[in-house]
């Protein structure tokens, strides 16, 4: 658990984000290179990513840079955000997995069963009860079909 | 003037307001939307009945925005999402109707100055207007992600990595102006782009749903903003209040939106950006009344721009924004053709417009406001567990509706996951909007102007309203980050925004 320091201090995840963000610049450096230039010769599509491709690295760098210079003039760098909490990212993971299911699956089983189901899950997956949770997941579902389709127009 | 007195004018601007607020309040729904779906049903209405209801769903819609924002962080419009935190923050803190307050209010105050202008000035303002070219419209992007990078507080860098992630994410598809195919990784469905309707239910709902899951159900049983005292106080009399001690910060905000909505093609969106940003920006010593302030700018901008959106629209028949884009349609569906004779040919009906504008600052959104806000003090009260899985299910849904494809319910999932990693790492998630919605608009108009420059980089320091706007965001650079400097060295006390979020935790 992250806790309050109320500091600006570079924490961890300084560095571990400015690698993250000099890599993601270099790795599109690289691809908007395979762009087309203009025929006169001028960059072309390639030119507005590389912009953001170059203030990415200058980014990452910025923050790696920070982190260093907090380190090297002794100043205490904030150790929380680095704890992962594994249950959770697996009650994470199963919630995505659901949404990332619902597409392929609402063709299948209709609307509200579907949605029914991504609801009802995340509720009991964040502590709610079985019967609020499969009631408000039902009705919920329901409702928002009602409002969109019929109310409002808008098809599901 | 005197047809808005007729049972069915009126009619059609309480069922116009009742339906903005339903899109405005539902994550995915915007006032585009809201005001596409009507297209169908303005057919075959009177023009005098037909243009009030729109301009009533776009008003109420843009408000109404907001209540997803107090309620859940997920800002119902593009629009909310500049001050999404702050409202959220602010709804925690003191109720929902209190948040909503300020935002009705400041939403009716800005609306009023965009639409006093647009009575008295529609056409010297829209004259103005013509004179902006490429270059100008590329200097005010520039000022504009200039603000929302400064605006991040005082880790302006962490900012600046969000915001190019953001324009990162607008670069997806076919090249605005080259219509060349980038970074689409041969799925056809991300040739046209990543939407930023459904990026934002991604970044800050499905995210919130997915911190939620990470941390457990007991982080979920959290206590949640309730109703302190008398509503109509909270909404009515304490945001007026709050408004009569900073006029000049509405009024700054108000023509803000004023001189943003009045440019085609940016509208309320980059209007509540910009003045919420330079808000943040030049508020930042202000702990205490932050959020409140930086609520009441955007609001009171993004209302003035829907207004001043107009300006062009009737004047020159060019659209502000999207919902102008549409209304220009309804017009030619109907045979009237905007432009300066109008204001000859058919004057009723520019009276008409210009009272259905007043009429739906100073009625409309005070009552509906009113109506959403006690609505939003009572979602409030259902278990927050139950309240996220019906988040999750709007996220969805939301997602889905805006073009019917399955493919947007993936892009929000992913957006999701990005902005959970963001929120661990401590970077900002408006700026990623930022990115996506000023990225376009700054690389048309910079390879629009190098390219008629034939690439004489020198051509966009050349025009004299151009030389102003970059002096403007220059002028912001240097006070924006002397600020953030003496926030650093001078602030030895927390954040209390930042201390407040991570002790949530």
């Amino acid at each position: 658990m992250e806790r309050a320091t109320g500091r600006a201090e570079p924490r961890r995840t300084w560095p571990v984000g400015g690698a993250v963000m000099i890599l993601l610049g270099v790795a599109v450096w690289l691809y908007a290179g395979t762009f087309p230039g203009l025929d006169d010769g001028h960059p072309g599509p390639a030119l507005f990513p590389r912009w953001i491709a170059a203030g990415l690295v200058a980014g990452g760098g910025g923050l790696c840079g920070a982190w260093l210079r907090r380190r090297r003039s002794g100043a205490a760098v904030a150790a929380e955000g680095v704890g992962v909490l594994w249950a959770g990212l697996l009650r994470g993971a199963a919630g995505l997995v659901l949404v990332g299911l619902y597409p392929v699956l609402r063709p299948l089983l209709g609307f509200i069963p579907v949605l029914s189901l991504v609801m009802l899950a995340v509720g009991l997956m964040l502590g709610a009860r079985w019967p609020g949770a499969l009631l408000t997941a039902v009705a919920g579902s329901a409702v928002v079909y009602v409002l969109f389709t019929g109310l409002l127009g808008v098809p599901l | 003037m005197t047809s808005l007195l007729s049972w069915e004018a009126v009619l059609a601007l309480l069922l116009g307001g009742l339906y903005g607020s339903l899109f405005g309040a539902i994550p995915g729904l915007t006032a585009t939307l809201a005001v596409a779906l009507f297209i169908p049903i303005a057919f075959f209405l009177d023009p005098l009945i037909a243009l009030p209801a729109i301009i009533a769903i776009s008003s109420v819609a843009i408000y109404a925005g907001d209540v997803g924002s107090a309620v859940a962080r997920i800002p119902g419009t593009p629009a909310s999402a500049a001050y999404v935190e702050e409202l959220h923050e602010l709804a925690g803190r003191k109720g929902p109707v209190y948040g909503l307050g300020i935002s009705a209010m400041g939403s009716a105050v800005g609306g009023i100055i965009g639409t006093v202008l647009l009575i008295f000035s529609a056409t010297g303002i829209a004259a103005v207007a013509t004179r902006f070219s490429s270059f100008e419209y590329f200097w005010v992007a520039v000022l504009g992600l200039t603000a929302g990078v400064l605006a991040s507080g005082r880790a302006p860098l962490k900012g600046f990595v969000s915001l190019l992630l953001g324009l990162l994410f607008a670069t997806v598809g076919i090249d605005p102006t080259l219509g060349y195919p980038r970074f689409h990784f041969g799925i056809p469905d991300l040739l046209s782009g990543l939407n930023y309707v459904v990026a934002m239910i991604g970044l800050f709902g499905f995210s919130e749903v997915l911190e939620y899951l990470y941390r457990g159900g007991w982080a979920a049983q959290r206590a949640l903003p309730e109703l302190h005292g008398a509503p109509v106080r909270h909404f009515y009399v304490l945001p007026l209040r709050l408004i009569r001690r900073f006029p000049g910060l509405v009024a700054r905000s108000s023509l803000l939106g004023v001189f943003v909505g009045f440019l085609p093609g940016a509208g309320a969106d980059v209007g509540a950006w910009v003045a919420s940003s330079v808000e943040k920006m030049t508020g930042q010593h202000d702990r205490e009344e932050g959020p409140d302030r930086t609520v009441l700018a955007g609001t009171s901008s993004n209302n003035a721009a829907v207004a001043s959106a107009w300006i062009p629209a009737l004047s020159l028949g060019l659209p502000g924004d999207t919902v102008t884009a549409i209304v220009l349609g309804v017009f030619l569906m109907k045979g009237i053709t905007p432009g300066p004779l109008l204001f000859e040919n058919d004057l009723p009906l520019v009276w008409t417009l210009f009272g259905t504008f007043i009429l739906a600052n100073v009625v409309l959104l005070p009552v509906f406001g009113y109506l959403t806000a006690r609505l939003a003090a009572r979602i409030v009260r259902v278990p927050f567990p139950l309240l996220l899985s019906v988040i999750a299910g709007l996220c969805v849904v939301g997602a889905y509706a805006i073009n019917n494809n399955a493919f947007d319910v993936w892009v929000m999932a992913g957006m999701g996951v990005i902005a959970f990693l963001l929120r661990r790492g401590g970077f900002p998630l408006a700026q990623v909007v930022l990115g996506m919605v000023l990225g376009p608009i700054l690389e048309q108009n910079f390879m629009v102007s190098a390219i008629k420059s034939r690439w004489d980089l020198m051509s966009f320091f050349e025009r004299p309203m151009a030389l102003g706007l970059m002096g403007l965001t220059l002028v912001l650079l240097v006070v924006g980050l002397r600020l953030t400097r003496r926030l650093r060295s001078g602030a030895g006390a927390p954040d209390r925004r930042e201390a407040a979020r991570e002790g949530e935790e």
